[in-house]
């Protein structure tokens, strides 16, 4: 399913003052089945992008386009409905939404809202604990008494039970140890890739883009700055400084290397085996 | 003072329900000294976050006990010995109280009953430190993620404790204002001569430290030099300079034998 910007801005209305405008023109278009992380400096407009896209912030102008569905300024009732059962969303630090008395009870909240049959739900319940890698021993057992990273998990499968088209992640890994937050990141990649999902992930780590993102949308001040695939984005060193943005720690390590010996690579290197390969291949070491 | 234990942990032990085996902490024992960094590290589960809560008080230990300035931390003492501590948890939205942000860093500090001239300058000083000066009079609620983080930051070096300890208070920043932040925390540190104990994920906030602790399922397992526990501990995923030579030796490559830091490896590839 495809996301479309065109013109949109947005502002959050306190009151009667009116900030500037969050997000500010933007236009975009995200093909179905591609995976894009969107990065940007704290406060840039990410999550408010990501709100956009299923009528939990309404554009003040320009609309929003899901698959078939349109989102304008008046947010139909109708519309926002059909459009939250086609996009899949999971905040920062999802587990923060776990309600209810076991996990089945709130895995199926969403799958029975949305309208699935009894056989449905619990199919999907089952299927999508097992997607997340937890055993259905937990299906009985309180949400609340499990650990930090089982929480999430749990979290995130309700997302997965209803079968969204579009998948919307902020920051998921946040708060988890470095080997959750690749399992994490590798399922939910594995859970794009079988659905053919459209999926937004908003992240600061940059090492996530090049290991999972296909393109990259960069955010500045609610415009976007660059839209391009991830090889090209980060092999633009010049346009990378002016957008104040990191390197992945591969690219940041080939940079150095290459700048005390003043050569230059021919490839650029996202991941550590790249860095690696590239190192012998130009007998470095 | 340099050299005094601030912080001084005796044989600690917690179970959240004493009814089963599972100890959150068995029989943790270290001291940091004033002036020290300490980073504690260790997976999800491993008794990092109890670690903080005994510290501060919010929980009481099963055994064992926490010194703090020399003063055993008890039902009695913890009002006054809280005022020595300062904590920033990882979801700033879980601390906030104020309606603009410079009444939440001020509301530490009103508890102090300090004059409002040396509330003023200490709380525009916070701001100006985690560079959110300018926001000092927007609804922290608006603010994004990383912003709120700095605020709950601010909020406790305005207090100046003698002991911060920072349970994963930078997973929301970029990594490039992590790093400024973590290095003006390391100035002030070195010049108010703070004790921060920062419990973490981040290998290079880790390597920041003096000291690393690691947990493993409520034990210490380990405590020393940032250097000497990655060479000890293979299955820590150490910094990735030192992935990037394993990597190689992995491809039979001739590499120096042992860890090496960053610095090291490239000027061992630039040679």
């Amino acid at each position: 399913m495809q996301v479309r910007f065109e013109h949109v801005r947005a502002d959050y209305q306190l009151g009667p003052i009116r900030t500037a405008n969050v997000i500010n023109d933007i236009n975009v278009e995200l093909p179905t089945g591609t995976f894009t992380a969107i990065i940007g400096h704290t406060g840039a407009g990410k999550s408010s992008l990501l709100k956009l896209i299923n009528g939990l912030l309404l554009p003040t102008a320009g609309e929003v386009h899901v698959g078939g569905l349109t989102i304008n300024a008046n947010g139909e009732k109708k519309i926002l409905n059909q459009v939250r059962k086609r996009v899949g969303m999971v905040f920062q630090f999802p587990e923060a939404q776990l309600f209810a008395e076991t996990v089945e009870q709130d895995i199926a909240f969403g799958p029975i809202n949305f309208g699935f049959t009894q056989e449905q739900t619990k199919k999907a319940v089952r299927d999508s604990l097992d997607k997340v890698g937890l055993s259905v021993d937990l299906l009985k057992r309180s949400p609340f008494s499990l650990s930090g990273g089982q929480q999430r998990r749990v979290a995130i499968a309700g997302i997965m039970a209803t079968n969204p088209d579009v998948l919307v992640l902020d920051e998921p890994g946040a708060g988890l140890d470095p080997e959750g937050r690749k399992k994490i990141l590798s399922m939910l990649k594995c859970w794009h890739n079988e659905h053919k999902a459209t999926t937004l992930l908003v992240t600061h780590d940059m090492d996530d883009v090049a290991t999972y993102a296909d393109d990259v949308l960069v955010l500045d001040h609610g415009r976007v700055a660059s839209y391009q695939s991830v090889r090209q984005f980060f092999g633009d060193e010049s346009r990378l400084n002016e957008l104040a943005i990191d390197m992945p720690e591969p690219l940041r390590v080939q940079r150095r290397i290459e700048q005390e010996k003043g050569i230059k690579l021919s490839q650029v290197s996202l991941t550590r085996s790249e860095l690696a390969a590239n190192l012998i291949k130009e007998q470095l070491v | 003072m340099n050299g005094s234990p601030i912080l001084s942990v005796k044989d600690l032990s917690f179970r959240y329900d004493i009814r089963t085996d599972d100890y959150a902490l068995s029989a943790v024992s270290f001291t940091i000294k004033r002036g020290d960094w300490a980073a504690v590290i260790g997976d999800n589960g491993s008794g990092k976050s109890t670690l903080a809560r005994l510290i501060v008080g919010l929980v009481e230990p099963e055994q064992g006990s926490i010194f703090i300035n020399n003063c055993i931390l008890n039902e009695q003492s913890k009002w006054d010995l809280r005022k020595k501590v300062g904590i920033v948890f990882q979801n700033p939205d879980n601390q906030f109280i104020g309606t603009t942000v410079q009444d939440d860093v001020a509301f530490g500090l009103e508890n102090l009953n300090l004059d409002y001239h040396e509330m003023e300058t200490r709380v525009f000083q916070a701001l100006k430190l985690v560079d959110m000066y300018h926001f000092r009079d927007k609804d922290p609620s608006q603010l994004s993620g990383g912003q709120k983080q700095r605020v709950a930051i601010a909020g406790v070096l305005a207090l100046q404790p003698d002991l911060m300890i920072f349970d994963e208070a930078f997973v929301m920043l970029d990594p490039k204002s992590r790093r400024e932040l973590l290095k003006v925390l390391k100035n002030i540190q070195k010049k108010l001569n703070l004790t921060i104990l920062s419990i973490t994920h981040d290998r290079e906030e880790a390597t920041l430290a003096d000291q690393l602790l690691v947990l493993s399922a409520g034990k210490l397992i380990d405590q020393g030099e940032p250097q000497a526990i990655f060479q000890k501990n293979p299955d820590i995923e150490p910094p990735f300079a030192e992935q990037l030579r394993q990597e190689l030796k992995g491809k039979g490559i001739e590499v120096p034998d042992g860890y090496m830091t960053e610095d090291e490896l490239v000027a061992w590839i630039c040679r």
